[in-house]
């Protein structure tokens, strides 16, 4: 089993091999150690690294553990490769284009106004539908570039992002 | 898989006005299933009482294994017929557990007319032995019926999918070895004395249950012969003399035991063989559907969000996530089993049309069952679209999801029209279950497009009479059009007419599709090697 995990702000590879007798842990390149996971009859762990030994609570939800051991709480999350993968290859977006074409119906945003990932920029009707235009990634508004009424292709930009850089 | 990173505000005054509206549904559903399982005439309650009889809801209570899940099907069957008089259609059915195993239910309702069949009713039985064959679940029957409503017998009798097709259901399912048991709770008279003759095994109540092509009245008038009910085919007679009903019980509560004892008799069910893994609660509450479906059926809404509420984990891989982006395909578990989803985020484009054809054809390939979520007004129309084949691209979907050999399920979440409810799996199209939440609606077009038309058609009609119309008689004739027009495509009349298989709470869509998943896995499905093409 192979996880990438953040830690106290740090990020590890982790890999856990061998069979249920005996475990092997292995962090990062360092070399693999021994390590054994027990139940306790308290509904609880005991964990055996080396010559450490200690109880341990765990305690999920959704991505995010978290872990009662030597006396303190760590969180610990894993991280989803292509998430991981993604953020590293900055796809992100300047521009919102039409899905359909269609009809603006409401603007709910101005230029130079700060906006968030996902909210509503603008309404637009097609096909009887009215659709939400959801904001890309968080950001400013740089250009409305149709107003209510007026209709547009399908792909037409309908709402720019000012880039990043700026 | 991926965990669906959910955008919603649940603190918005969106979510805030959406979810109150949407638990007025809920809660108006509740009430109507309610009325239609519970509230009858105090006149037929005491009536049955006196009879010794319990009504069907407590039969189904002993019947099935205690503290199990119940799916019932199309509670509300009937609801906007005969003037409400018969809720249910005087039928109840429904997947439950007896002893263990899965097993579809079809019980008489006798507090309603004595459990008269009406074409509705009819319509009901042939859907529920449609199921049963083909989810090959095995059927317990509870037979308490006086027979077909005589005034409308024209319209239950002889047609195809009719009354007799009932009876041919039922051989249907011998041949096929799904098992069946009936227990007679009253008198089964004429065709209605096949439905226990046809099961495998007969169970009937002394005194209250009797067997006969024609009652005594009729006998008598026929041949003049005086019989009572009991000596002409009553428990024992059969049970002793003819052969025709196998086991006689004393009491409504020793027989619904002995229904209990023969199934625990059967197989357990083998599942078809799909990929699982272990099932796991989505990470988003269910509950916050109802802060997700818009209250107006024009506002667009992300059907991520919604299988983000159905699916284990909220995890999900999408498949081509920025090619035709007006559907939304890919893989989740569903109570651990692989599925693959299908729901709409807009209209249907020829590259949106062909990309479900794509993932259909992999999904049927690698043998994963299929759920469509439909919200869909329909094909996208215009010169640019012809041009670019859209007609023959919805032919491609149509035909690929028509022949597909895995399981289908549909569940109507919102809008369904024209032919976007063909490509996404309507009624018409096979899927085993299909369920509708009650903020739905369907029609072959949309309402404001389709009263306009309409209504245009009747102000020419009456002008072409001499008729002079004002603007009020136009809007008149429009407002009358519209509200017609609303009733029909409302999701109360969809299951009233029983093109669905009920309507259910949309933060049951989880639980109701994983019962209805597992049913649908009782039938093993062939495999079709083919190579997939990249449409």
């Amino acid at each position: 089993m192979h996880r990438r995990i953040e830690l106290l702000n740090k990020f590890y590879e982790v890999t856990v091999s061998g069979s249920s007798e005996r475990r092997l842990v292995r962090i990062g390149d360092a070399t693999a150690r021994p390590a054994a996971l027990t139940g306790t009859d308290s509904a609880g762990w005991a964990i055996q690294m080396g010559e450490a030994q200690t109880p341990v609570r765990v305690k999920t939800k959704g991505e995010m553990i978290y872990i009662r051991a030597f006396g303190r709480t760590f969180e610990l999350r894993i991280v989803n490769p292509v998430e991981q993968a993604s953020q590293k290859s900055g796809g992100v977006r300047n521009r919102a284009k039409a899905p359909m074409p269609g009809v603006v119906v409401d603007i709910h945003v101005a230029e130079g106004e700060e906006i968030a990932k996902g909210q509503t920029m603008m309404t637009i009707e097609s096909m009887k539908i009215l659709t939400a235009i959801p904001a890309p990634r968080h950001g400013k508004v740089n250009k409305i570039h149709f107003m209510p009424g007026q209709s547009f292709e399908k792909g037409a930009v309908l709402v720019t992002l000012s880039s990043e850089e700026e | 898989m991926r965990r669906i990173q959910s955008t919603i505000d649940i603190l918005s005054p969106d979510y805030r006005t959406y979810e109150r509206h949407n638990r007025n549904l809920a809660a108006r559903l509740h009430e109507c299933q309610r009325k239609a399982r519970f509230e009858r005439p105090e006149r037929d309650v005491n009536r049955l009482r006196k009879q010794n009889k319990m009504m069907v809801q407590e039969r189904i209570e002993l019947l099935l294994d205690k503290g199990t899940p119940f799916l019932e099907l199309s509670t509300l069957a009937a609801n906007m017929a005969y003037n409400g008089t018969v809720p249910g259609a005087g039928l109840v059915s429904g997947i439950g557990i007896v002893n263990g195993r899965e097993v579809l239910l079809m019980a008489s309702d006798s507090s309603i007319k004595g459990g008269a069949w009406y074409p509705l009713t009819v319509k009901k039985m042939v859907r529920t032995t449609d199921i049963a064959i083909e989810n090959r679940l095995p059927m317990v029957h509870l037979v308490d019926a006086a027979g077909a409503f005589l005034p409308l017998q024209s319209d239950l009798f002889a047609d195809r999918y009719m009354a007799g097709r009932l009876f041919r259901n039922q051989c249907v399912l011998s041949a096929i070895g799904v098992k069946q048991v009936a227990l007679v709770l009253g008198h089964s008279t004429a065709g209605g004395a096949y439905v226990p003759t046809l099961c495998d095994y007969s169970i009937m109540v002394r005194g209250a249950g009797g067997v006969f092509l024609g009652g005594p009245p009729l006998v008598k008038a026929a041949t003049g012969e005086d019989v009572s009910a009991d000596e002409l085919g009553g428990a024992d007679v059969h049970s002793t003399l003819s052969g025709t009903a196998d086991y006689a019980v004393d009491n409504e509560q020793e027989g619904l035991a002995l229904a209990r004892e023969i199934v625990g008799t059967f197989p357990r069910l083998v599942k078809a063989a799909i990929e699982r893994c272990e099932p796991e609660e989505p990470y988003y509450d269910t509950q916050e559907l109802y802060g997700i479906i818009p209250e107006d059926i024009k506002k667009q809404f992300d059907m991520r969000e919604v299988i983000a509420r159905i699916v284990d984990g909220s995890r999900f891989h999408e498949f081509k996530p920025d090619y035709g982006t007006t559907i939304v395909c890919g893989y989740a578990y569903l109570y651990g089993w692989k599925i693959g989803l299908l729901g709409n985020n807009g209209v249907l484009f020829s590259d949106s049309a062909n990309k479900c054809t794509q993932f259909m054809q992999i999904c049927n390939r690698d043998r994963v069952p299929i759920i469509f979520l439909q919200n869909i007004t329909g094909f996208m129309v215009g010169k640019e679209y012809e041009h670019g084949g859209i007609t023959k691209n919805g032919a491609k979907m149509l035909m690929v999801q028509s022949n597909l050999d895995v399981p289908k399920l549909t569940v109507m979440t919102n809008g369904s029209f024209g032919a976007g409810n063909y490509a996404m799996c309507g009624r018409a199209f096979d899927a085993r279950f299909l369920f509708s939440w009650p903020n739905s609606q369907i029609s072959v077009m949309g309402m404001e497009q389709a009263a306009k038309t309409l209504s245009q058609l009747r102000i020419r009609s009456l002008e072409r009479q001499g008729k002079k119309l004002s603007d009020e008689d136009i809007l008149q004739i429009y407002e009358g059009i519209k509200q017609d027009y609303l009733e029909k495509s409302d999701a109360y009349h969809s299951t009233s007419e029983l093109w669905d298989d009920g309507i259910i709470d949309p933060a049951d869509t989880r639980k109701v599709l994983g019962i209805a998943l597992s049913a649908a896995l009782n039938r093993d499905f062939g495999e079709t090697p083919n190579g997939v093409l990249r449409i």
